[in-house]
C-alpha cells in the first residue's frame, strides 16, 4: 500500500472489464491499447484508486464527475450546473450568482460546501452566493443530496445539500518522471458578448503536486427575445437602453487559486490558496448591483488511514470584501448609494469512519463554524448622515456541531442507514444606528427598539436521518427514509432593523423587489421529510434507468414573510394587491410535496448512423403555507426536459427539449407575478480530439421570448431606491437566442 | 347716539356691498392646503400651507406663501398644521405663475430662496433648474452638484388654483401638484449634506403627469382652498342682521 488508497482486485478486474468494452461501446478501438496488447501479450497495468470505506449512495445522492467537462464548457455560473438535475431549480440573481433551490427550499434552507468548506453569502441580496465562489471551469466534482441528506452531509439546513469540489489533486506514478499538466481554454456567448478563459497547470512529483488555476471572464447585458418594457434611459441623462435588453446583468470576474499537495503514505495534506474578484456583477432583480467583492480563501485539508479506520479534517478562513451600489443601468442619485459588507469565516471539521465490522461502518464528526459580519452603509448627507448607517454591526453567528452515522448491511438486499446531529447555533450582534437618530421617526425610533433588546440567541438543533433501503437484485432499488432536519435563522433574516422603507428595500435576497424587516423573534425551522424512491435499470445499464423519487416534507416554524404593520410602514402597505411592499419575516409553517422523475434509455444504435440515447427529466413541487393557506414563493411549476443524445465518431451531440408550465399559484403577501408557460429548444454538439475538446451549441434555438419562473422582479434600470419609482409588474424574462463556442486544451 | 349710529351702520354696510359686490371685485385672498402623501414617513405627509391672492379677471396668483412641512424629521403624530412636530420650511417667494387654459387654472410654485435654483439639469445650455419635469429626469439632484457646498438648498411647493379657485380639483390637476425639498437637514447642514438625501431633493411628483412618484414615493393627493375673507353674501346676511339690531334699538328708543 504505496498510496492513500487501497487497490482492490475486483475493482481492477472491474475497471479492466470495462475499458475492454469500451472500444466497443465507441465503435473505435483503441490504437495503443490494441499495439501494447498485440506486443506484450499481457494488458497494461492499471492502477484503481477508491476509498477503503465507501459512503453508501442514497437515492437522492447525485455525483456529478461524468459529463461535467461538456456541461460547464462555456458556463459561468456554477449552480446552472446542477440545474439539470432532478429536484433542483435555480432562483435567477446576478449572472454568476444563481441561488440553488432544492425541492421548493431554497439559497441558505440548502447547505452548500465548496471545497469542504461551508460558504455562506455575506450581502443583504445574497450577491456573494456561496457557489459563486467557485467557477464552473474549476470543478472537478459535484454531490447533490436532494432531499434526504445524511447527517454528516447535513446539519443546519432542510432542501438537501450541495458539495461542490476541485479536482483531486493529481500526483506522478513515479519519482524520475514529473508530472506536467495543464489547461488552456476560452468560450464565448453571442447573446450578451460573454466570454471567459481559463488557464490552469499542475507539477507534481510522486508526493508533492503544485497546482495554479485561474479563470476569468465578463459579459454585457443580456437581450431577451423580445422587448419586455419601454426603451428608457435608465439613468440620469443616460443612454436609451432598448426594451429587449435586461439591464444590470452584465459582470467581469477574475479567479485565481494555488494548490499545495503533500502525499506520504496513506496520508494526504492538502492547502489552497485561493481569491475570487468579482470587479462587477449586475443584479436585474435587485435595487442594487454588486460593484466589487473580494474574496480569500485558506484552506488545509487533511485526509489519512489508520488501522483503525479513516480520518479527514479541514481547517479554513474566508474574509469577504463586498461593496453594492448603483450601476451603470440604474440612476446614481447623485453620488451613489455605498452599502458595503465585510465578512469572515473561521470553520474546523474533524470526520472519522470506522468500519466496525464487515457490514458495519460507523462515521463520526464534528464542526465548528465561526461567522461574523458587518454590514454598514457610508453616509451621502442629508437625512443619510452625517453617521453611518449600521444594517448589521457585529453580527455573529457561530455553529458547533457533532453527528453520528451508522451504515448497516444486514443481508445481501437489505441495508439501513441511521444518523444523529446535534447542532448548537449562537446568533448575536452589537448595537446600531441610523444615519442621524435625531432624525427620531426615520432613524432614531428604530434603531433604540433595536437596542433595547437583547440580541443573543442559541438554538439546540436536532437532525435525525432513519434510512432502509432494498435491493432486489440489480434491476431494482427501492429506498424508505424519514429525516428531522433544522435550521436557524440566518442573521439577515434576524437582525435587519429599519421599517424606513428606503432601508428595508437593500434588504431582500429573494429578488422579489420587496423590503423586508428582521424578526428577532424567529425560531429555528424544523422539516420532517419522508421519501420513497424506487430505481429500475435494465440488465445492461446502458440500456434503460428510471428513477422515481416521491416525497412530502411538513415544516414547523416556517419562516415565511407577513406584510409590516409597524413603524414606518403605511396602512396602504397592508391592502396593497400589487406595487412593492414591506414584509417582515414570521415563523409559519409550510407542507411541501412532490416528485421527481428521471430516466435514460437507449434507442438504437449502427455502424453508419451510430449511438441514439433519450433522457427524461420530470420535477413537480408543491408548496403551501399551512399558517395562511397561501402558495409558497418561487415554488418552480412543472417542469420537464426531453434529450436526444446521439454519439458518433467521437461526437456527442445533444437535442433537448425544455417545457415549463405557467406559475399561477403565487405568494399574494408578496405580490408576487404569475408566469406563462413555455417551451425551449436546446442543441449542442461536443468532440474529443486527444487533448482537443471543441464545444458548440445554440440555447434557446427558436428565440422564444420567456419569463423566469424564478427570475424574479425586473429592478434593474431605474430609481431603484423608493420602493414604487420602478414599474412593478415585469417579470426577469429569460435569455434570447445564444450561440455558444468554447474550446479547451489539455495537455 | 344712536340714530347716528344707525346711520353710520348702514352707510358702512352700503359701503361693504359695494365693495363686495362681484361686478367690482377682482382680487381676493384664499388660504391653500396642499398635500402629497409619502408611503415613506406615514404617518407624516409632505403638507403645504398657505395663501395668496386670485384676481379672477385674470387668473392671476399672486402673493403666494407659505411653510412646506419636511415629512422626515422629527417625531410624533400629526396635530393641527402646522403646529406639529415636522420641521415646517418657510416659502416666501412666489417666482413662477402661469395660467394653463387646458387644465382651467392657474398654476404658480413660492420658493424657499428668492431664485428657483433647485436642480441639477444635466441638459445643455438649460435654463429650466426648478421644474417637477427637470427633477424627474435628473433624479431629483440638488442644484451645484456634485459641490454640496454649492447647493442653495431651495424648496417649492407647486400648486394650482382652478377658474374658480373654491372647486374642487379634478385628478388631472391634482396630478400636476409637484413640491420639492433640497434643504439639507443632517448636523452640519450644507456642509455635510446635499439634498434632503445625499444628493437627492425629497420631491413629491405623480407617475401620470410626470411619469415618476417623487424621489421617496411622495405624490399628490389632495388640496383644499377656501375664502380667506368671507363672502360677498355672508356680508349681506352680516348687514342684515346689524340692520334688524339697529331697527330694534330704534323701536325701543322711542
Amino acid at each position: 500500500m504505496t498510496s492513500l488508497y487501497h487497490r482492490h482486485a475486483g475493482h481492477t478486474l472491474g475497471a479492466l472489464l470495462c475499458l475492454a468494452a469500451l472500444p466497443s461501446l465507441a465503435n473505435e478501438p483503441s490504437p495503443a491499447l490494441a499495439t501494447s496488447t498485440a506486443a506484450s501479450g499481457v494488458l497494461p497495468a492499471i492502477t484503481v484508486k477508491a476509498r477503503r470505506i465507501p459512503k453508501s449512495p442514497t437515492s437522492s445522492q447525485l455525483d456529478q464527475r461524468k459529463g461535467l467537462n461538456r456541461l460547464k464548457a462555456g458556463e459561468t455560473d456554477t449552480t446552472r450546473l446542477i440545474e439539470q438535475t432532478p429536484g433542483v431549480s435555480a432562483y435567477s440573481a446576478g449572472g454568476l450568482s444563481s441561488l440553488p433551490a432544492i425541492h421548493g427550499l431554497a439559497d441558505d434552507r440548502v447547505r452548500v460546501q465548496v471545497d469542504g468548506m461551508d460558504l455562506q453569502a455575506a450581502c443583504p441580496n445574497h450577491m456573494n452566493s456561496a457557489l459563486s465562489y467557485i467557477a464552473p471551469a474549476n470543478v472537478g466534482e459535484i454531490k447533490v443530496y436532494a432531499g434526504i441528506t445524511p447527517v454528516s452531509a447535513g446539519g443546519d439546513s432542510l432542501g438537501g445539500s450541495i458539495q461542490v469540489n476541485q479536482a483531486a489533486p493529481r500526483f506522478a506514478d513515479d519519482d524520475d518522471q514529473p508530472l506536467v499538466q495543464g489547461e488552456a481554454g476560452f468560450s464565448l456567448r453571442s447573446n450578451g458578448r460573454a466570454q471567459s478563459s481559463q488557464l490552469s497547470a499542475t507539477y507534481a512529483t510522486r508526493s508533492l503536486s503544485l497546482s495554479y488555476s485561474g479563470v476569468t471572464g465578463q459579459a454585457d447585458n443580456y437581450r431577451a427575445a423580445r422587448g419586455f418594457k419601454p426603451a428608457q434611459a435608465g439613468t440620469e441623462g443616460g443612454r436609451i437602453i432598448p426594451a429587449d435588453e435586461v439591464a444590470s446583468s452584465a459582470y467581469k470576474f477574475i479567479n485565481q487559486d494555488v494548490k499545495l499537495a503533500w502525499q506520504h503514505d496513506e496520508h494526504l495534506l492538502e492547502l489552497k490558496l485561493g481569491e475570487q474578484h468579482v470587479l462587477f456583477e449586475g443584479f436585474p432583480n435587485q435595487r442594487m448591483d454588486m460593484t466589487g467583492n473580494r474574496n480569500t480563501l485558506v484552506n488545509l485539508h487533511y485526509k489519512g488511514d489508520f488501522a483503525w479506520g479513516e480520518l479527514d479534517a479541514r481547517a479554513y478562513t474566508q474574509r469577504t470584501h463586498h461593496t453594492m451600489d448603483m450601476g451603470p443601468d440604474r440612476y446614481q442619485y447623485g453620488t451613489g448609494m455605498p452599502m458595503l459588507t465585510r465578512a469572515s469565516t473561521d470553520g474546523l471539521q474533524l470526520t472519522a469512519s470506522l468500519q466496525l465490522t464487515p457490514q458495519d461502518t460507523l462515521r463520526v464528526g464534528s464542526e465548528a463554524l465561526r461567522y461574523n459580519l458587518y454590514d454598514w452603509w457610508p453616509p451621502v448627507g442629508g437625512a443619510m448622515g452625517p453617521r453611518a448607517f449600521w444594517n448589521i454591526d457585529n453580527g455573529r453567528r457561530n455553529r458547533l456541531g457533532a453527528f453520528a452515522e451508522w451504515e448497516a448491511s444486514w443481508t445481501s438486499q437489505w441495508s439501513s442507514e441511521l444518523g444523529l446531529r446535534h447542532d448548537i447555533v449562537h446568533a448575536d450582534t452589537s448595537a446600531v444606528q441610523g444615519y442621524d437618530n435625531g432624525l427620531q421617526a426615520t432613524w432614531g425610533q428604530d434603531a433604540s427598539a433595536f437596542n433595547a433588546r437583547d440580541h443573543a440567541h442559541t438554538d439546540r438543533n436536532w437532525d435525525f436521518v432513519a434510512l432502509t433501503r432494498y435491493r432486489q437484485d440489480a434491476h431494482e432499488t427501492l429506498e424508505l427514509a424519514y429525516a428531522r432536519k433544522s435550521r436557524s435563522p440566518s442573521l439577515y433574516q434576524r437582525y435587519p432593523w429599519s421599517t424606513q422603507p428606503m432601508a428595508a428595500l437593500m434588504n431582500n435576497y429573494v429578488g422579489d423587489g420587496n423590503g423586508y424587516i428582521g424578526n428577532e423573534d424567529l425560531q429555528p425551522e424544523v422539516a420532517h421529510t419522508l421519501s420513497a424512491s424506487a430505481q429500475w435499470q435494465g440488465a445492461d445499464q446502458q440500456a434503460w434507468q428510471i428513477k422515481l423519487t416521491g416525497y412530502a416534507t411538513y415544516i414547523q416554524d416556517y419562516i415565511d414573510a407577513q406584510r409590516c404593520h409597524t413603524g414606518q410602514c403605511s396602512p396602504a402597505n397592508q391592502t396593497a394587491t400589487s406595487g412593492f411592499v414591506l414584509l417582515q419575516y414570521v415563523n409559519q409553517g409550510a407542507r411541501l410535496h412532490g416528485l421527481d422523475a428521471s430516466g435514460e434509455v437507449e434507442l438504437g444504435r449502427s455502424d453508419t448512423w451510430g449511438r441514439f440515447s433519450g433522457t427524461a427529466l420530470l420535477n413537480l413541487v408543491h408548496g403551501q403555507n399551512t399558517v395562511t393557506d397561501e402558495p409558497l414563493y418561487n415554488i418552480m411549476p412543472v417542469n420537464a426536459r426531453v434529450g436526444l443524445v446521439h454519439r458518433l465518431a467521437g461526437w456527442t451531440s445533444t437535442l433537448e427539449l425544455q417545457g415549463v408550465q405557467g406559475k399561477r399559484r403565487v405568494s399574494a403577501v408578496r405580490n408576487e407575478m404569475q408566469t406563462g408557460g413555455y417551451s425551449l429548444v436546446h442543441v449542442k454538439t461536443s468532440r474529443d480530439w486527444g487533448p482537443v475538446q471543441l464545444d458548440m451549441g445554440i440555447d434557446n434555438v427558436f428565440n422564444r421570448f420567456y419569463e423566469q419562473p424564478l427570475g424574479g422582479a425586473y429592478v434593474g434600470q431605474g430609481a431603484s431606491m423608493s420602493t414604487n419609482t420602478i414599474p412593478w409588474g415585469t417579470v426577469v424574462p429569460g435569455m434570447g437566442r445564444a450561440m455558444k463556442l468554447a474550446m479547451t486544451l489539455r495537455y | 347716539m344712536t340714530s347716528k349710529f344707525i346711520q353710520t351702520t348702514i352707510a358702512m354696510a352700503a359701503g361693504l356691498v359695494l365693495v363686495a359686490s362681484p361686478s367690482h371685485a377682482a382680487t381676493s385672498s384664499y388660504n391653500v392646503t396642499t398635500t402629497w402623501f409619502e408611503p415613506q414617513t406615514q404617518p407624516r405627509d409632505t403638507v403645504f400651507v398657505g395663501s395668496f391672492d386670485y384676481d379672477s379677471a385674470t387668473h392671476t396668483v399672486s402673493n403666494l406663501q407659505g411653510q412646506l412641512s419636511e415629512a422626515m424629521t422629527r417625531t410624533g403624530a400629526k396635530l393641527a398644521y402646522p403646529n406639529d412636530s415636522m420641521v415646517w420650511l418657510d416659502l416666501s417667494y412666489q417666482l413662477v405663475s402661469w395660467h394653463d387654459t387646458t387644465l382651467g387654472g392657474t398654476f404658480a410654485a413660492a420658493f424657499k430662496n428668492n431664485n428657483t435654483n433647485t436642480f441639477y439639469n444635466a441638459a445643455p445650455g438649460a435654463s429650466d433648474f426648478w421644474s417637477p419635469q427637470v427633477g424627474v429626469d435628473n433624479g431629483a439632484i440638488f442644484y451645484g452638484f456634485p459641490t454640496k457646498a454649492s447647493n442653495p438648498g431651495n424648496a417649492y411647493a407647486l400648486i394650482f388654483v382652478p377658474d374658480d379657485p373654491l372647486a374642487a380639483l379634478t385628478q388631472a390637476q391634482v396630478d400636476k401638484l409637484a413640491y420639492a425639498d433640497c434643504t439639507p437637514t443632517a448636523a452640519g447642514g450644507m456642509m455635510m449634506g446635499g439634498g434632503m438625501m445625499g444628493s437627492v431633493c425629497m420631491t413629491g411628483t405623480s407617475l401620470a403627469a410626470y411619469g415618476s412618484a417623487g424621489s421617496m414615493d411622495g405624490y399628490p393627493k389632495m388640496q383644499t382652498i377656501t375664502a380667506a375673507v368671507p363672502e360677498p353674501s355672508s356680508v349681506l346676511l352680516a348687514l342684515v342682521g346689524l340692520g334688524s339690531v339697529g331697527m330694534a334699538l330704534r323701536r325701543r328708543a322711542c
